[in-house]
């Protein structure tokens, strides 16, 4: 059994906003800002408004590896996650950046399916993000969050 | 197949980066290289580290009960042209599966998860 060491870290049931509220977005790039601080470009391609989300150094290259569809000899991380989701029988249907924790952070949940229920998982955005790159889910985040760049 | 836990993790002069693994019923280890990345997700899941949001690892190990997988074992299963490899054995369903990955991400997993590390590839 799992152990309920880390789940304080989880939101307490995040709740998917109205469709309404959301747009789809893709992965623009990798970008760098003035203090060496990584982040990932989200963009709506029909109004061409952004959302820069701030991520660890780490986290931009697996993300970045994930844009450039590199296949690693081995499975990393999250393959391994993909794979064990299709073991257990479900797929990523979407993720959605959801909240704002403070300017430039924000909240993530990846939305899994199996036959015949939804599974909504809190998530940080560079994990949910890198597994909607690997598995080919849509992203989608929040119109408010939108910005002209 | 004997059954071991995280000893202790290393560096060597040389940079590389690695984790010991000590048998639980003696004293016999096995030493892995593993990436410097690797080795400090595997160092926060042993201090059992609380973090304000949910770590790659805590996210995977939820993932699996959400889907209600039950992780049995990791297990460092065999060594094939200088690579090791992992396996993490699940219930699914009462049907056994298996998945394979590095020997990193297992023992990330079975350290922040108290999964069960058994190693399969020591000779000793």
């Amino acid at each position: 059994m799992l152990d309920m060491l880390s789940t304080s870290a989880f939101r307490d049931n995040p709740i998917i906003p109205a469709a309404s509220k959301l747009t789809s977005v893709q992965v623009e790039g990798i970008f760098e800002t003035d203090v060496k601080e990584k982040g990932v470009l989200l963009m709506d391609a029909e109004t061409g408004k952004v959302l820069p989300i701030g991520i660890g150094e780490y986290e931009s290259r697996i993300i970045a590896m994930g844009i450039e569809k590199m296949i690693a000899p081995r499975p990393l991380t999250h393959d391994v996650m993909l794979n064990t989701i299709a073991a257990l029988d479900a797929t990523v249907r979407r993720i959605i950046i959801d909240e704002a924790a403070e300017p430039g952070f924000f909240y993530a949940i990846i939305q899994l399916y199996r036959q015949p229920r939804k599974f909504v998982i809190d998530a940080r955005p560079s994990d949910a993000i890198a597994l909607a790159l690997k598995s080919g889910a849509p992203i989608f985040a929040r119109k408010a969050f939108m910005k002209r760049q | 197949m004997v059954k071991v836990s995280v000893h202790s993790l290393f560096r060597t002069e040389a940079n590389a980066s690695g984790v010991v693994l000590k048998e639980i019923d003696g004293d016999r280890m096995l030493a892995i290289i593993i990436g410097e990345f690797e080795t400090h997700v595997i160092a926060m899941s042993m201090e059992a580290i609380q973090v304000s949001r949910p770590l790659t690892f805590d996210l995977f190990g939820n993932l699996i009960e959400s889907l209600n997988g039950l992780p049995e074992k990791v297990v460092i299963s065999e060594m094939k042209d200088d690579t090791i490899y992992a396996t993490l054995q699940l219930r699914f369903r009462s049907k056994p599966c298996q998945i394979d990955t590095r020997p990193s991400d297992a023992l990330a997993l079975a350290v922040r998860h108290l999964i069960p590390i058994f190693d399969n590839i020591s000779v000793f």
